[in-house]
C-alpha cells in the first residue's frame, strides 16, 4: 500500500484534514502541538487505497525537539511515497519556510494550502497557480474544515507518487549556494540516500549530521574559515535560516494579495484576548473559569440559588415518603435535579445515569441472580464481587466525561494557549516554562497523554521533571476515590462539604507537584529554565463534531478497562478473599483468614504512619489492599471497596440496608469501610493523598518509561513516587492528628531547605 | 533608533535587525520567522509585563523577556 | 455444584487468563504505551535508533 505523510507547522489544520480523509476521531486541539505521536489512517477514495500518515507538526525540521526529529526521521528512513505539506494559507511566509526544507529531500511533494476559506473570508486572495510554478510542486487548494479540495488534493499526491523527485532548494542563490552545491556532489559521491537536504544540514552544521557525515565536515569547516558575512558572521544556521526567509518573502510572498494592508487592525481575537489575557483581570477570570468547570461539574447547589432563595427540600414539599424515598417515579426524575437547590448539569447527569440507568440495571441483574437458584457462594461472586465492582466504576462515567467536555472546550477554543501566556511567569519561578502548563492540565484527564504530550518541551530536565509529577494532577480515574471518600467523610462524620473536600485534593495535588518541581529543579535536574517560544492560535468556536468524538473516545476507553482490567481485578480479588492459604472456600464472615488477608497484614505496619496501618486493627487491612489494586488502575480501589464491603459487614455484623447490590456511589462502601476499621478523617485525607500522589496506574507508569528513555531516570521517578506519596500521606495524617507536629515538620522542611541552599552554593563557587 | 524587543512598549513597530544569543534559542527564533528585515509589531504584555506577544509575517508568536532581549530592532514610528 | 456454577468458574477463569494474555502479547509485541500499534514514526523512530545502536 503507498503511504502519504501529512506534514506542517503546528495547528495548522493536519489532524483536521486527517480525519477527514481517513474518518478517524483522531484529538483536535487549538493549541500548537496537540499531536506529538504519528497516527495511520487509510484513504479509499483514490484508484487504490492508501495509508495517510499524519506527522507531528514541526515549524522546521532542525534537530531540537523530538518531535520535530519523529518527522524528519520518518520522511528520510521510512520514505512516504509522497510527503503532502499543508501549509495555513492564512500564515503563509512561516508556513512555506517548512516547505522550502521539506523540498530540499528527495520525496514527491504535494502542497496543500488550507484555510482558504478563511482567506477568502477576509477578502484576501493567493494566487495558488503562480505559488505552484514558483515552488514547482503541484499546489491545492483546501478546506479541511468544510472537507473541500480533499479529492483532488489525494488524486495530484497519488499521481505525483509515481514519480521519482529530486530534492530542490531555494538556497542556490544565496552566500552558500555554492558551498551546498559542492557538499551535495561529494555526499552523493558518498552514495547518500537524499544528498541535497544531507549537504543542507551538514552545512547548517546540524548536531545529527555532523556526527554522521564526520569525513565530510572539514569541506564546511574549511570553507568557514575563508567565509565572513558582515551580519552574521561564520554562522551559517542563522545565514541559512535568513536566506529562506529571504526568498519567501520576494519570491512566494507576493502571490497574497491582502485587502488592507494594516496588521495591527483588531480582529475579534484581538477584542477577546484583550479581556482574557488582561494585565490585571487575565488571571483572576482563569480562576472564575477554573472554579466554574468545577462548580458546573460536582456543585450541588447550581450558582447557590438555593442558599440565596433558602428554596424548600423535597422533604419540605412532602413529596417523599417516611423511609425518605420519592413518592412516585415523577418526584424520582425531580429528585435528580432539584432538592432544596437546583443541581449543576454535572450533578444531574450523575444521578440520571446512578439513580436510573446503573443502579436499576444492576438492581435487576441481582435479582436475576439472586433467583437463579444458584449456590451461595456463586451468587456472592457474581453480586458483591463482579456487579459492584463494575458498578462502582462506571458509575464515575459522568462527572469525567463532564469535566473532560469543559476542558476539551477551553482547548479547541485556543483559551488554553492563553493561559500558558499568562502563567508563564509563575512556571519560571518554579524552573519550568509556559508549555509545560499543557500536560500538566491534560493530567486531570489522564496520565498517559499527558506524559506522551510533554514531548512538546525541548528540554529534557524540564520534561523529566514534567512527567514526574504529572500524576499529581488527579487523573479521571481518580476521581471516584476523591468523591467516594469525600462523600462517605461527609455522610458519616457529618462534617465538611463534599465540593470542598474534592476541590481541596485537587489543590492538595499542584501544591505537591509544585514543591516537587521545585525540589527536582534545584537539586538532581538542576538547569537553565527553558525558552518560551510559541505560537499564539486565534480563537474559534468549538467544534461540536470534534467535541463529541473526543467523549466517545473516552467513554470507549473507560468502558472497555472497566469491562477487562477491572472486572478481571475484581474477580481476582474475590476469590484472593475467599480462599484461605490450603485453598478451602471461606465464607464472606472468615474474610480475616483469606489469602489477600495475610498477604495485606504484612505489610500493614508500613502504612501506621499514614493513619491506615496497624492502628485500624484487624480489618486495616483492606486500605492496604485497595491501594496495592490500585496499582493496576486507579478505579480499581473504589472497585475493591465495593468488593469487600459485603465481606466486612458480614464479619462486624452490620446492616448495610441492601448495601449489597446498592454500592454503586461507592460512597456506601466507604462508610462500611468507616465503620468496620474506624479509620479517622486525618487517615481517610491521607489515604487519598497516598492514591493521589503514588505510583499511577501500569498504563501511566510504561508511558513514564518509554518517555523517560532512560533505565536509571525511570527507576529514580518510581522511588520518587513512592517517597513522595508516602512523605505526604504522613504530613497530612500526624498533623491532622496532632496538630502540633506542624511544626516538626516545619523543622524538617526549613533544615532540607537550608541545606540544598548551601550545597547549591558550594557548587556554584566550585563553578566560579 | 535601534533598541531590543524586551524594551518595546505596547503599540511600537520596528524591523528586526540582527538576533543574538546562543544556538538553540537563536535557531528558535529564526524558525518562528525573527530573522533581519522582519516587520515586528509589539501587540500586548501578560500579567507582571512578561512575557509578551507580537505580531510578524502575519501571526501572533509570544515569547519571553530573555529571550526578546536577544532581538535587536529598528523602531519605526 | 450445578451447570451454572462451573459455566461461572469458566467464564471467570476465561476473563482473567485473557487480559493477562492480551497484556503480555501486547507487551512482547512491543506495543506497551503506543496506540499505535506499533507503527508510528515515534515508533519507527525508537526502531531506528535501537538498530544504529
Amino acid at each position: 500500500m503507498k503511504r502519504f505523510a501529512l506534514a506542517g507547522n503546528p495547528n495548522c489544520g493536519k489532524t483536521t484534514l486527517f480525519n477527514s480523509l481517513t474518518g478517524s476521531t483522531a484529538h483536535v486541539g487549538n493549541w500548537p502541538g496537540v499531536t506529538v505521536d504519528k497516527r495511520d489512517g487509510v484513504y479509499k477514495k483514490c484508484a487504490e487505497p492508501v495509508k495517510i500518515i499524519d506527522l507531528p507538526g514541526i515549524y522546521s525540521l532542525s534537530p531540537y525537539t523530538p518531535e520535530e526529529l519523529i518527522a524528519r526521521n520518518y520522511i528520510l528512513d521510512e520514505k512516504p511515497d509522497c510527503v503532502i505539506n499543508i501549509v495555513d494559507a492564512t500564515n503563509l511566509e512561516r508556513n512555506l519556510y517548512l516547505t522550502t526544507q521539506i523540498l530540499e529531500m528527495d520525496v514527491p511533494v504535494v502542497v496543500a494550502l488550507n484555510m482558504m476559506d478563511a482567506v477568502k473570508k477576509s477578502g484576501d486572495s493567493i494566487n495558488a497557480k503562480l505559488l505552484e510554478e514558483r515552488l514547482g510542486v503541484p499546489v491545492v487548494e483546501i478546506s479541511a474544515l468544510k472537507e473541500t479540495g480533499l479529492k483532488e488534493l489525494m488524486d495530484k499526491a497519488f499521481n505525483e507518487s509515481k514519480k521519482i523527485r529530486e530534492g530542490s532548494t531555494v538556497l542556490e542563490t544565496s552566500p552558500l549556494g555554492h558551498l551546498i552545491g559542492d557538499v551535495k556532489i561529494a555526499l552523493k559521491g558518498q552514495n547518500v540516500a537524499n544528498p541535497l537536504f544531507h549537504a543542507v544540514k551538514l552545512v547548517e552544521q546540524d548536531e545529527i549530521e555532523a556526527n554522521m557525515h564526520k569525513e565530510t565536515l572539514p569541506m564546511v569547516e574549511e570553507f568557514k574559515k575563508t567565509f565572513n558575512d558582515e551580519i552574521f558572521g561564520g554562522d551559517f544556521e542563522a545565514l541559512v535560516a535568513d536566506a529562506r526567509y529571504k526568498y519567501i518573502s520576494s519570491n512566494f510572498a507576493s502571490v497574497l494579495s491582502k485587502k488592507s494592508k494594516d496588521t495591527t487592525k483588531m480582529s475579534k481575537s484581538d477584542k477577546a484576548d484583550k479581556v482574557l489575557t488582561h494585565k490585571w483581570w487575565g488571571i483572576p477570570i482563569f480562576l472564575v473559569i477554573l472554579f466554574g468547570i468545577f462548580h458546573l461539574t460536582f456543585g450541588e447547589d447550581l450558582l447557590f440559588l438555593g442558599k440565596i432563595f433558602s428554596l424548600p427540600s423535597l422533604e419540605d414539599l412532602g413529596l417523599l415518603n417516611e423511609d425518605g424515598d420519592p413518592i412516585n417515579f415523577g418526584v424520582r426524575i425531580l429528585a435528580t435535579f432539584y432538592d432544596g437547590a437546583v443541581m449543576s448539569p454535572g450533578v444531574w447527569i450523575n444521578n440520571v445515569w446512578n439513580d436510573l440507568i446503573v443502579g436499576e440495571f444492576f438492581g435487576w441483574l441481582g435479582g436475576l441472580v439472586e433467583e437463579s437458584g444458584m449456590a451461595p457462594w456463586a451468587i456472592g461472586l457474581i453480586n458483591n464481587g463482579i456487579f459492584d465492582g463494575i458498578s462502582a466504576v462506571l458509575s464515575f462515567l459522568p462527572p469525567i466525561l463532564v469535566l473532560f467536555l469543559f476542558f476539551s472546550i477551553l482547548e479547541d477554543s485556543g483559551y488554553m494557549a492563553r493561559i500558558a501566556f499568562i502563567l508563564d511567569r509563575m512556571f519560571r519561578r518554579f524552573g519550568l516554562s509556559g508549555r509545560a502548563f499543557m500536560p500538566m492540565i491534560m493530567g486531570f484527564g489522564c496520565s498517559v497523554p499527558a506524559m506522551i504530550n510533554t514531548r512538546t518541551l525541548a528540554d529534557d530536565k524540564e520534561r523529566t521533571a514534567t512527567v514526574r509529577v504529572i500524576p499529581f494532577f488527579s487523573c479521571g480515574a481518580k476521581l471516584p476515590i476523591l468523591t467516594a471518600v469525600a462523600g462517605a467523610i461527609v455522610a458519616f462524620f457529618g462534617v465538611g462539604n463534599a465540593d470542598v473536600i474534592t476541590f481541596s485534593m485537587y489543590l492538595l495535588g499542584i501544591v505537591t507537584a509544585i514543591v516537587c518541581v521545585l525540589l527536582m529543579r534545584s537539586t538532581t535536574l538542576k538547569g537553565e529554565t527553558p525558552p518560551f517560544i510559541m505560537e499564539l492560535p486565534t480563537y474559534h468556536v468549538p467544534q461540536f463534531k470534534n467535541l463529541m468524538a473526543h467523549l466517545w473516545d473516552k467513554t470507549k476507553h473507560f468502558v472497555k478497562k472497566a469491562f477487562t482490567i477491572i472486572l478481571a481485578s475484581t474477580i481476582v480479588i474475590w476469590a484472593l478473599t475467599h480462599f484461605s492459604f490450603n485453598w478451602t472456600f471461606l465464607e464472606d464472615e472468615q474474610v480475616n483468614e483469606s489469602i489477600l488477608a495475610g498477604i495485606a497484614q504484612l505489610v500493614q505496619p508500613i502504612f501506621t504512619p499514614l493513619g491506615f496501618g496497624s492502628q485500624l486493627g484487624s480489618l486495616g487491612w483492606v486500605f492496604v489492599v485497595a491501594a496495592v489494586a490500585g496499582l493496576i488502575a486507579k478505579e480499581n480501589v473504589i472497585a475493591t471497596f465495593a468488593t469487600l464491603a459485603a465481606c466486612l459487614a458480614a464479619v462486624t455484623g452490620l446492616d448495610l440496608g441492601g448495601l449489597a447490590i446498592d454500592a454503586e456511589d461507592g460512597i456506601d462502601a466507604v462508610q462500611a469501610m468507616i465503620q468496620a476499621t474506624g479509620i479517622t478523617i486525618p487517615g481517610l485525607i491521607a489515604f487519598i493523598a497516598f492514591n493521589m500522589t503514588t505510583i499511577p496506574c501500569f498504563a501511566a507508569v510504561a508511558t513514564a518509561k518509554a518517555e523517560l528513555g532512560n533505565k536509571s531516570t525511570y527507576h529514580w521517578t518510581l522511588v520518587f513516587w513512592l517517597v513522595a506519596s508516602y512523605v505526604v500521606s504522613a504530613i497530612i495524617y500526624t498533623v491532622g492528628s496532632w496538630w502540633w507536629t506542624i511544626f516538626i515538620w516545619m523543622v524538617a522542611c526549613a533544615g532540607l531547605v537550608a541545606c540544598i541552599i548551601m550545597r547549591n552554593k558550594k557548587a556554584a563557587k566550585r563553578l566560579n | 533608533m535601534e533598541k531590543t524587543l524586551d524594551n518595546f512598549s505596547i503599540g511600537e513597530k520596528g524591523i528586526v535587525k540582527m538576533v543574538l544569543g546562543e544556538g538553540k534559542i537563536k535557531r528558535r527564533l529564526f524558525d518562528m520567522g525573527i530573522t533581519p528585515g522582519a516587520e515586528v509589531f509589539l501587540r500586548k504584555k501578560a500579567p507582571l509585563g512578561d512575557p509578551i506577544e507580537i505580531t510578524l509575517r502575519g501571526y501572533e508568536l509570544t515569547l519571553r523577556k530573555t529571550e526578546a532581549a536577544c532581538v535587536k530592532v529598528e523602531v519605526q514610528s | 455444584m450445578g451447570p451454572l456454577e462451573i459455566l461461572l468458574i469458566v467464564a471467570c477463569a476465561a476473563i482473567v487468563i485473557g487480559v493477562v494474555v492480551a497484556s503480555i502479547v501486547k507487551k512482547k509485541q512491543g506495543k506497551s504505551s503506543c496506540d499505535c500499534g506499533g507503527d508510528c514514526a515515534h515508533c519507527a523512530a525508537c526502531r531506528s535508533q535501537i538498530n544504529k545502536k
